[in-house]
């Protein structure tokens, strides 16, 4: 019997550093708990309408009327009676947190709903008959209370984490899939964000102008115009606020929707002017539903401001993509054997080299880390993304300077970022045109080499491979190591082998041809875990004066074991 | 006062993939454990956060305060043990009693050395 060994076990974070952490993750479960109270005490309030007794009552008033609020103009007023004919009383509240509607339109589908000798239900508190709604406030917002609680969990875990005790062993087995359905799960919940804003922003606005197409064009005489100024902590917005009366088959109508985009935003000037068109007591023509004659707009177009509630887009394309992307991911990952430290490569058999002998490696067409097109697409929505979200901060710097009042300190802060737009714009240039480079194909004596085994290659270049002056093919390999800094997740990079196997500048010899190398048998395999790798790739750089380089990588899997006879191609 | 040991046959710390390593674990603790347990597993160290798996775990049945029990584990094929400028990748036999543990780490490769990779440009 041999030696005795004895290693030290691994050392514990510091007291303090446990301390700042856990300072850190309760006062991130505080703001969560905060919002979580604030949220559930209406909530609850809400909840406690829902045990209200039901009684009849009869609308006695209806009506809409014009209240003094900039965001809420036009307030629904009713009276009812409940309680039976004996001990009737008089309620008017429509609901208890109704402080009036942003349009006259959603007021007047009140009237619609709650017409003057309407029988209808209404709620009464059985501790205060004297205290009646029509309606209860709605419980929609129940979900919202998953983000406080998420906030108030990772807080809590946190702290728990920070001082449980450490297992002998890590017991933290890789479970790429598991991380893998879990960011699927992140990109869902960014494409629902995205779809929450797309919808109203965009959509409906939009189905809005293609229904109004078909819309009658009727006189109609404007009532009152006014642009409404909503002011808060970060400055103020804008709307267009112009309510006007029509006819349609010998009944008065009201509206106050100019056009389909709602809401506020910057820029009065522009509202001002449309405003200006359409004085009280002026002609103009609106556009009527002819199967809902109370629906009509002045403007059915599509208008500029629209653009902004594409951005939401981008949300949605990227967490779709991801999503697809990881759940494709986790698949792969699930379906790995035991040796899931192995990575996985793309590949398709040969159709034009000869294949190997039976009990051996296959060759196959290699097919590249990510394509051309892929490339472009995945520039164009990083740019879109990120110049979409600096462009609302370009607009306003732009527009305090024309107005006369520069935001100074905004605009010199803008430029790294407008920068890195500028930057990212270059870059889908440089990928479109590398989408024009010489295409390459290229066959493999397999995607999968033992280390110390021969790997072999042909290759054959379409389109115009002349403008290609030197062609470099190497075998590389190299370490990734992927960590976290902060909210940052780095991956450094380090390369330990780079095998050449073609150097040319022979037009011919760059057009097409083969070669092999072997790989170096007292290297290290393919090794593919959740945070570090060990990468090994064949890399094409097909040099061109003033234009994109050919760049290609294909990935390859070295296995451990010994060296087997590799097919030549 | 407890004492926990690990002894591989012939003192050997290098190994290749596939071969099997045998040996004896002993310890002397307070009071009869609930549980002993050998690991082998390997972990990442380096610049990246850590990677880690368990391929193989023995439990020792009945195990008393002080003891003594041999033990042959067959290892895998990879991964192989390496250290390059970024990832370091170790092997380890882990002896876990009650809530004492001792470590060894050992080296996987063909060579039986660890893997070196330097950084080239």
């Amino acid at each position: 019997m041999g030696a005795t060994f004895s290693v030290g076990s691994r050392q514990p974070a510091t007291v303090v550093g446990r301390i700042g952490l856990s300072v850190f993750f309760l006062f991130f479960a505080g703001i969560g708990s905060f919002v979580l109270i604030f949220l559930g005490r209406e909530l609850l309030k809400s909840a406690q309408m829902y045990r209200w007794l039901r009684s009849e009552c009869t609308i006695l008033e209806s009506l809409v009327e014009k209240g003094t609020s900039s965001g809420n103009p036009y307030v629904f007023r009713v009276k009812y009676v409940y309680g039976g004919d004996v001990e009737g009383r008089t309620g008017t509240i429509y609901r208890r947190q109704y402080r009036g509607s942003s349009t006259y339109d959603d007021a007047a589908a009140l009237v619609r709903k709650y017409p003057v000798g309407a029988r209808s239900m209404c709620l009464v508190n059985p501790a205060d008959p004297g205290d009646a709604v029509l309606e209860r406030e709605s419980l929609w917002p129940l979900p919202f209370l998953l983000i406080p609680l998420l906030f108030v969990g990772i807080g809590l875990g946190g702290v728990y984490f920070t001082w449980k005790k450490p297992s002998a062993r890590a017991a933290s087995v890789p479970s790429p899939a598991r991380g893998r359905n879990m960011g699927a799960g992140f990109f869902l919940v960014f494409a629902l964000f995205g779809a929450g804003f797309l919808i109203p922003l965009f959509i409906m606005p939009a189905w809005g102008i293609l229904r109004a197409q078909n819309w009658k064009a009727v006189p109609c005489t404007i009532i009152s115009s006014q642009v409404r100024t909503h002011s808060d902590s970060d400055g103020s917005t804008y709307s267009i606020d112009i309510l006007y009366r029509y006819v349609y088959e010998g009944k008065e109508y009201q509206s106050s929707r100019y056009k389909f985009m709602g809401g506020s935003s910057s820029g009065r000037s522009g509202k001002q002017k449309i405003v200006d068109r359409y004085r009280p007591g002026t002609k103009a023509t609106c556009y009527v539903n002819p199967d809902a004659p109370y629906e009509a707009v002045i403007d059915r177009g599509f208008t500029a401001d629209m653009l902004f509630g594409l951005i939401p887009l981008v949300f949605v394309a990227v967490g779709v993509g991801g999503f697809f992307g990881m759940r494709r991911a986790a698949k792969k990952a699930g379906s790995r054997g035991s040796a899931d430290w192995l990575p996985q490569v793309k590949g398709e058999a040969a159709m034009t080299v000869t294949p190997g002998r039976a009990g051996q490696a296959v060759p196959v067409i290699l097919k590249p880390g990510s394509s051309p097109l892929a490339k472009l697409i995945g520039m164009i929505l990083i740019a879109l993304f990120w110049n979409g979200i600096v462009s609302v901060f370009v607009t306003i710097a732009v527009g305090s300077w024309i107005k006369g009042k520069p935001e100074v300190c905004m605009s010199i802060f803008m430029i790294p970022f407008v920068a890195v737009g500028i930057g990212l714009l270059v870059g889908v240039v440089y990928s479109f045109m590398a989408m024009f480079n010489p295409r390459l194909r290229i066959a493999a004596s397999s995607t999968t080499i033992p280390l110390g085994g021969t790997f072999s290659i042909g290759y054959q270049f379409s389109g115009r491979c002349e403008r290609i002056s030197r062609l470099l093919i190497t075998l590389e390999g190299r370490e990734e190591a992927t960590y976290r800094r902060g909210t940052d997740t780095t991956t450094d990079r380090s390369t330990f082998a780079k095998i050449v196997l073609l150097d040319t500048t022979d037009p011919p010899r760059i057009a097409q041809g083969k070669a092999a190398v072997q790989v170096p048998p007292e290297s290290m395999h393919s090794f593919n875990a959740s945070h570090n790798k060990i990468v090994w790739s064949l890399v094409i750089l097909g040099e061109i004066s003033r234009w994109p380089d050919v760049k290609e990588q294909y990935p390859i899997v070295v296995t451990p074991g010994p060296a087997g006879q590799e097919e030549a191609v | 006062m407890s004492e926990l040991m690990i002894s591989l046959q012939e003192g050997r710390t290098g190994f290749r993939p596939g071969e099997t390593v045998g040996g004896t674990v002993s310890w002397s603790v307070a009071g009869p454990p609930a549980s002993a347990a050998l690991t082998l597993g390997w972990e990442t160290r380096g610049k990246g956060d850590t990677d880690s798996d368990i391929v193989n775990k023995i439990l020792f049945d009945q195990p008393r305060a002080v003891d003594e029990r041999a033990f042959s584990i067959t290892l895998p094929e990879g991964p192989y043990s390496f250290s390059g400028r970024l990832i370091s990748l170790i092997w380890s036999l882990e002896l876990e009693v009650g809530e004492h543990t001792r470590r060894l780490e050992i080296v996987v490769s063909p060579t039986g050395r660890e893997v070196e990779l330097k950084s080239v440009s």
